[in-house]
């Protein structure tokens, strides 16, 4: 099952496991067509490919989204938390509005669906898709960034609630897409200030996804595909 | 004479022609109105007398979800007659709607009704 699969690295992550011969619970929300589109995709590779709408922000939609999944695909093993908002805001303002969609969609929906996950699979894995920054203290995206943060500390923690069972991990990708809400992109001017100094590619991630699903004796480990970004 | 409705009953199953619609489930949404004359469960209070929607609710529910249609208007169909299949319901109005059948629309509904007699 991979949220926020319509697009993106979503996207992405759901056609590299359909490659590697998952069927694909495909989660969205407002991106139908894309999702539509994802979904022709993986049924062009040969694997099935079911679509789940969900508001993540609406708790009692959420609980019932991996039950769903698990009674569509009985073999479910797989979560990826990739679905994710990211609006630039500051600490202090006095309108939660954007707090409250940041925590429920980046924070409690991956919290309340790995629980149910952990819930209704015998054995599998949790993949969440952190971020690069988690380390450092930004406060341009600060609502965003201390959601994510959340999400790091709740990854190790359900490692260690739900081990030996299910296997949670996380990726933090650095500089890989350009970014949304009309941000200029300056990866290319930034990623000569970090370690690797270039800009990091889809591939670089779902080579990530990839080691996560195999190595079996991993747990609670966030890999920042990041080129070296969070060390500075 | 009474209406019932079933409002946004959401259910996955089988629909349409092509062939990843054959093997992938699609969530459809069903909304149903029951005309039947109610006048003596108005008076009873007494669920014996009236129309339990719940039973009907689960009717539709299995038919949906046994579904192996390719056609909106085959499932509509079935759903109408099952409903209609209770001799107290004086007619049936089905809308189907498929979220996913086109991919710049909201969705695509097909619409149904039969009234006893006509």
């Amino acid at each position: 099952m991979v949220t926020g699969g319509a697009k993106r690295i979503g996207r992405e992550v759901a056609l590299h496991l359909a490659q590697q011969g998952y069927h694909i619970a495909l989660h969205y929300h407002h991106s139908k067509a894309q999702a539509m589109a994802t979904a022709a995709a993986i049924y062009k590779i040969g694997m099935r490919c079911e679509l789940f709408c969900c508001d993540l922000t609406d708790e009692a939609e959420v609980r019932k989204l991996v039950p769903q999944a698990f009674e569509a695909f009985p073999n479910l093993n797989v979560l990826v938390n990739s679905a994710s908002i990211f609006m630039p805001n500051q600490l202090g303002a006095e309108d939660l509005t954007l707090f409250k969609t940041h925590w429920d969609t980046n924070f409690k929906a991956p919290y309340i669906l790995t629980c149910e996950f952990a819930r209704v699979i015998k054995k599998g894995q949790v993949i969440n898709f952190i971020d690069a920054n988690v380390v450092k203290n930004k406060t341009f995206y600060a609502d965003y960034l201390l959601t994510k943060k959340a999400l790091l500390e709740f990854t190790k923690m359900a490692a260690v609630q739900w081990g030996p069972r299910i296997r949670v991990n996380g990726v933090s990708p650095g500089m890989i897409l350009a970014p949304v809400n009309n941000q200029p992109d300056d990866r290319l001017k930034r990623s000569r200030q970090i370690p690797l100094q270039k800009i990091g590619s889809l591939r670089n991630i779902l080579q990530t996804i990839q080691f996560l699903l195999e190595n079996d004796y991993l747990t609670g480990q966030i890999i920042a595909n990041d080129g070296g970004e969070n060390l500075i | 004479m009474a209406l019932i409705k079933i409002n946004d009953l959401k259910i996955r199953t089988i629909i349409g022609a092509h062939p990843w619609e054959r093997v992938n489930k699609q969530e459809i949404v069903i909304n149903i109105t029951i005309e039947y004359d109610a006048s003596k469960a108005c008076g009873s209070d007494s669920l014996k007398d009236a129309l339990n929607y719940e039973v009907v609710a689960a009717q539709v529910i299995k038919i949906a979800k046994r579904s192996r249609y390719a056609l909106l208007e085959r499932l509509a169909g079935r759903i109408v007659k099952g409903v209609m299949a209770d001799r107290r319901v004086q007619g049936a109005y089905v809308r189907v709607d498929k979220p996913h059948a086109i991919p710049e629309a909201r969705c695509v509904s097909f619409e149904l009704s039969a009234r006893r007699g006509a």
